[in-house]
C-alpha cells in the first residue's frame, strides 16, 4: 500500500467525517476531572453504578471495571484516554506502561492486593509458558528497547 | 536517563514551577506525591557470593496549577533508586532513575475544545502507547469529529550514549455519534537512525447494537511489511446481571512484533518464523450482588506454525465488604500442546480495611505439569505468600506500609524479602 493510496484513503475518511459532523448536533465535553468521590481512582467502580447505563453523553457501561478490565482496557483507552484521565493520573497508568522501571506493579503496590495487577507472585518460572505461548500480551509492555531492560539480562 | 540527570530536570522543572507562581502556593495548586519503598532481600549471586540487598526507591509526582492562567497545568513524575548496600551484581548499577514524564498541559478552559501538550509524556490513543520527548495536540473543534496529533523523539529509542532514535509521529482521526457508534484512523511513524522502524496504520470502531449490544474492533496495518498484524474485535452481551464477552483476535508476528532495531531483542526473532496465531474465547461476569462478582474467561490459542493448540482458563470470585475489605480466590489452568507448557494456579488474598489501619494477606500457589525440565530446575511447583499491614496518618494524606514476602520456587529455595512503603500526598 503506498503513501498515495494512504493520504487518499485518510481524506475520504475525513470528508465522511467532516460530512456527518456538519450534520450533528453539538458535541458533549468531558470534564477535566471526575469529582472526588471517596477513593475513586484508587479502587475498582463501575461508572453505570451512579450514571446508569445511557449511552448519552458518554456510553458510561462500556468503562465498567470488571474483574479482568486490566488484561482487557486495551480498547477502550485506545478510543478516549481522556476519560481514563478522569480518575487516573498517567503515573497510575505507568506502574505497567513506563519506559523503565524496576519494580514490578505488584511490588511497588505489595499491599494493593485487591488490584489485579501483571506478574503477582514469582513469574520467573511462569512467563516462560506465558511466552512461549502468547509473546503479544508480553510485548505490549516489554516490546521496546528500554522497557525490555528486565528482558535483557538472559535474553539479551 | 540516568538518575542525576532525571534530578536536575526534576529540580528545574519544579523551580521553574514555584518562580512562575505567587509567593503563597496553596495546596489546591500543587500537588506533590512521594513514595518511598525500601525492599530487604539477600541473593546468591553465580560466584557463590550473597548479596544483602537494600534498595531505596523514591517515586516522586508533582501537578501544578497556574493559579492566574486557567486551563495551564505542569505535571511530572520519576523515579529513582539507591542502593544502601551491595549493588545487584549486574550492570544496574548503585543509583539509576528515570524522568518518566514532564509536561505542559494547556486545556482549553472555556469549552475545552483543544488541548495542548509539550515535554515528555506518554501517548496512549489509537496505535500509540509510548513515551515521547514532543508535542500533543487534540481537538473537538469539529462536532462529532476529534482529531489528535503527536510529534518528538521517541523515549524508547534512546540509547546510553545520548539519544538515538529519530522522529516519532502520527496522527488519529475519529468520528462518532454518542450512543451510535465511533470509527476512528490511525497512522504512526517511527524512525531510529534514519531509517523506518516501524509504520503503522489502525482503526478502531466500536458500534451499539440493538438490546444493549456493544462490537469493538481494533486493527492494525504494517505499512513497511505490507500485512495485518493485529485483529481484535469483541462483542459485549449484558443480560440484567450477567454479561458475555466473546472475542476474537489474530496476530501476524512478522507484522506485529517490531523486528528492527527499534523492537525489543526476545520479540524480533519471533517475527522471522512467519508465525500467525488466532486467539477466540470468551469472558463472563456474574454480579449476583452490588459487594460480589463472579468473572471467567476461556481463551483458545491455534497457531499456524510453532505449536499445537493451548487453552487457558480462569476463574475468580471477590467479595467486598463496605466498599474497601475485599477477599477474594482466583484458579486458572494453562494447558499447552506439550506438558512442559501446562500449569495449575491458584490464588486467594485479602484486604481488610480497619480504618485507619488495614491488613493485607496473599497466597499465590503454581504446579507445573512437567517440572522435571531443565527450564524449571528440576521443580514442580512455586508458592508465594505475602503479609502485610498499613496505616494513614494525617487525614489519610500519610500512608505507611509494611509487608513481607516468602517464595518457594524453581528459583529460590527460601527466598524472604521485606519491604517498608511511605506514600505522602502533599495538596490532597
Amino acid at each position: 500500500m503506498n503513501k498515495g493510496l494512504i493520504l487518499i484513503f485518510l481524506a475520504a475518511g475525513l470528508a465522511v467525517a467532516l460530512l456527518a459532523a456538519c450534520a450533528s448536533t453539538p458535541a458533549y465535553r468531558l470534564p477535566a476531572r471526575h469529582p472526588q468521590i471517596y477513593e475513586l481512582g484508587d479502587r475498582r467502580e463501575f461508572c453505570t453504578k451512579c450514571h446508569g447505563y445511557k449511552k448519552t453523553p458518554v456510553d458510561f457501561e462500556r468503562y465498567n471495571h470488571t474483574p479482568l478490565f486490566t488484561e482487557s482496557h486495551r480498547l477502550v483507552a485506545y478510543q478516549d484516554q481522556r476519560i481514563c484521565a478522569l480518575c487516573h493520573e498517567q503515573s497510575f497508568c505507568n506502574d505497567c506502561h513506563v519506559t523503565h522501571t524496576e519494580l514490578k506493579p505488584s511490588v511497588k503496590n505489595q499491599t494493593e492486593n485487591y488490584r489485579r495487577m501483571q506478574h503477582r507472585g514469582e513469574y520467573l518460572s511462569r512467563h516462560r509458558i506465558d511466552g512461549r505461548l502468547d509473546p503479544t500480551s508480553c510485548y505490549r509492555c516489554h516490546g521496546n528497547p528500554q522497557s525490555s531492560q528486565t528482558c535483557r539480562p538472559c535474553h539479551g | 536517563m540516568k538518575l542525576y540527570q532525571g534530578f536536575t530536570l526534576g529540580v528545574t522543572t519544579l523551580a521553574a514551577a514555584l518562580l512562575t507562581a505567587p509567593a503563597a502556593v496553596s495546596a489546591a495548586d500543587l500537588g506533590i506525591t512521594s513514595d518511598t519503598i525500601v525492599r530487604l532481600y539477600e541473593r546468591d549471586d553465580s560466584g557463590g557470593r550473597q548479596r544483602s540487598l537494600l534498595p531505596v526507591y523514591e517515586f516522586l509526582r508533582l501537578d501544578y496549577t497556574a493559579p492566574k492562567t486557567p486551563g495551564l497545568s505542569l505535571h511530572a513524575h520519576g523515579w529513582g533508586r539507591l542502593n544502601l548496600r551491595d549493588d545487584f551484581g549486574n550492570a544496574d548499577g548503585t543509583a539509576d532513575g528515570e524522568l518518566l514524564y514532564a509536561y505542559l498541559d494547556y486545556l482549553d478552559p472555556r469549552n475545552r475544545d483543544y488541548q495542548l501538550r509539550v515535554g515528555r509524556q506518554y501517548i496512549f490513543e489509537g496505535l500509540m502507547r509510548e513515551s515521547v520527548d514532543g508535542v500533543y495536540v487534540k481537538t473537538d473543534q469539529v462536532p462529532s469529529v476529534t482529531a489528535s496529533a503527536y510529534a518528538g523523539l521517541p523515549v524508547n529509542l534512546e540509547d546510553v550514549k545520548g539519544r538515538g532514535g529519530d522522529w516519532i509521529y502520527g496522527a488519529r482521526v475519529a468520528q462518532g455519534m454518542p450512543g451510535r457508534y465511533d470509527v476512528a484512523l490511525a497512522y504512526k511513524h517511527t524512525g531510529n537512525h534514519g531509517s523506518t522502524d516501524e509504520q503503522l496504520l489502525g482503526a478502531d470502531a466500536t458500534l451499539l447494537l440493538p438490546a444493549n449490544i456493544t462490537l469493538l474492533g481494533h486493527a492494525t496495518w504494517n505499512l513497511v511489511n505490507g500485512g495485518f498484524g493485529e485483529h481484535s474485535y469483541e462483542l459485549r452481551l449484558p443480560f440484567k446481571a450477567l454479561e458475555l464477552r466473546p472475542f476474537y483476535q489474530r496476530y501476524r508476528y512478522e507484522d506485529f512484533l517490531n523486528r528492527k532495531s527499534g523492537g525489543s531483542a526476545p520479540f524480533r526473532y519471533m517475527s522471522q518464523f512467519g508465525e500467525k496465531v488466532d486467539i477466540a474465547g470468551s469472558e463472563a461476569f456474574w454480579y449476583p450482588a452490588e459487594n460480589i462478582e463472579f468473572g471467567a474467561r476461556y481463551k483458545h490459542y491455534e497457531y499456524d506454525k510453532r505449536y499445537g493448540s493451548a487453552d487457558m482458563y480462569t476463574v475468580l470470585a471477590a467479595v467486598r465488604r463496605k466498599i474497601f475489605s475485599e477477599v477474594g480466590v482466583e484458579f486458572g489452568r494453562v494447558e499447552g500442546d506439550i506438558a512442559q507448557n501446562r500449569y495449575y494456579l491458584g490464588r486467594s488474598y485479602v484486604y481488610w480495611d480497619m480504618a485507619p489501619a488495614y491488613v493485607t494477606a496473599d497466597v499465590v500457589y503454581v504446579n507445573y505439569d512437567d517440572g522435571n525440565v531443565w527450564s524449571m530446575y528440576g521443580k514442580e511447583s512455586a508458592f508465594f505468600a505475602s503479609v502485610g499491614a498499613g496505616r494513614k496518618f494525617l487525614d489519610k494524606a500519610l500512608n505507611v506500609k509494611v509487608s513481607l514476602d516468602y517464595s518457594q520456587d524453581p528459583y529460590f529455595d527460601k527466598d524472604y524479602r521485606g519491604t517498608l512503603a511511605a506514600s505522602y500526598a502533599f495538596g490532597r
